[in-house]
């Protein structure tokens, strides 16, 4: 009974220990203005693939009256043999420090098969809090005040920050982690994403050929996230771009793939 | 047993004629190629008896309606994305709409 109680014990004081650690700040040299990222999701359903959704990623640069941002805008398109069945327009943007990859602004504007949710999160750094306004379908909408660390992220720009973190130095098995802001219902809580790394992989592209990859496994700590490990897996191009050239997660009724099908104004 | 691999074959048939009709790419293929290799069965048994062969022929016409429709669709239809101008006009907006707060998350930084 003692030892049962001693193992829980050290588990849960490493897990603490895991996702307490703070997102050391990185320097962007992956990515830059202009850059255009295409990918296709697609659904596995009874043993194929049924492409679904057109992703567009793009870099552009903002000037405000104090400084430069990168405006990271990321849409997602249903293909218009979906439409009649069940549309997607999404927009997710991120506005960021051109040189931390730290947010300012980040924006969820979903609109999926008539169920619409727009989320705006205000990071305000210095007093330490985020503002966040969520409005759900034809619901007024809701603001509250989480209080974040300033090492806190949001997907896009957490996406764009696992671009910068030097792989070629890790050894298989590591973990970098990243704390992100997600939001359910009305609530905003920050959670911290794990990214395991596997080693190198090749993967074939349709229009880059085969390319060589860091793989790294996705998990958090929270459990009504995306949580077990080695059931989502991305995949960055081993070069100075870091580009996601696969993602890979199980979802209830099958599985979800994200594959890059176009790439122009790479940094490196 | 001629009836019943009809059947089983007419009603997968018309699983793979459903499938093929919705978006979904060649899934439709499976279940149109397994209802027509139970009409053919079939179509078999019943050319070496006297039996009515109406049910055996809309099994395999049903299932071979499914394999055409999702190969032909498969073949001619393109990934494309509907162009959206409502999208389009949101998506150009956002920035305008963010300014003042972006003004004062960085205005939180610098002071």
């Amino acid at each position: 009974m003692n030892e049962k109680l001693i193992i829980i014990i050290l588990v849960q004081l490493i897990t603490l220990n895991l996702f307490a650690q703070t997102t050391p700040d990185i320097e962007n040299y992956s990515f830059q203005e202009n850059e255009k990222l295409k990918f296709v999701a697609s659904f596995y359903i009874s043993g194929l693939w049924s492409d679904v959704v057109e992703v567009n990623m793009d870099v552009s640069k903002i000037d405000t009256k104090s400084r430069s941002l990168y405006r990271i805008k990321c849409t997602a398109n249903s293909y218009s043999k979906w439409d009649t069945y069940f549309d997607i327009r999404d927009l997710y943007e991120s506005y960021v420090d051109m040189n931390t990859v730290k947010p300012f602004i980040f924006k969820r504007n979903i609109d999926e098969g008539g169920y619409t949710k727009n989320v705006k999160l205000v990071y305000k750094r210095k007093s330490g809090v985020v503002n966040a306004t969520i409005k759900r379908r034809s619901g007024d909408p809701k603001s509250k005040s989480v209080k974040i660390k300033n090492d806190t992220y949001d997907f896009i720009s957490a996406l764009y920050y696992l671009r910068n973190v030097d792989f070629s130095e890790k050894k298989v098995g590591d973990v970098v982690k990243i704390k992100v802001l997600a939001d359910s219902k009305y609530d905003v809580k920050e959670i911290v994403l794990g990214m395991k790394y596997l080693g190198k992989e090749n993967i074939k592209t349709e229009k880059y050929g085969t390319k060589e990859c860091y793989k790294l496994s996705v998990f958090t700590n929270d459990s009504d996230k995306i949580s077990s490990a080695n059931a989502n897996n991305i995949w960055l191009t081993a070069d100075k771009n870091q580009v996601p050239l696969l993602i890979k997660t199980k979802i209830s009724v099958g599985s979800l793939q994200v594959r890059l099908t176009e790439m122009s104004g790479l940094k490196n | 047993m001629i009836k019943t691999l009809a059947i089983i074959g007419l009603t997968v048939g018309i699983i793979g004629l459903i499938l093929s009709i919705l978006p979904l790419g060649l899934i439709a293929i499976i279940p149109a190629t397994v209802g027509l290799l139970f009409s053919l069965i079939a179509l078999f048994l019943a050319n070496k008896s006297d039996m009515k062969k109406t049910l055996v022929y809309a099994a395999t016409i049903i299932s071979l309606a499914g394999i055409g429709i999702a190969g032909v669709k498969e073949l001619t239809t393109e990934n494309k994305v509907v162009d959206d101008p409502d999208f389009k006009k949101k998506v150009e907006q956002s920035v305008d709409e963010v300014s003042d707060d972006l003004e004062d998350a960085l205005e939180d930084i610098e002071e």
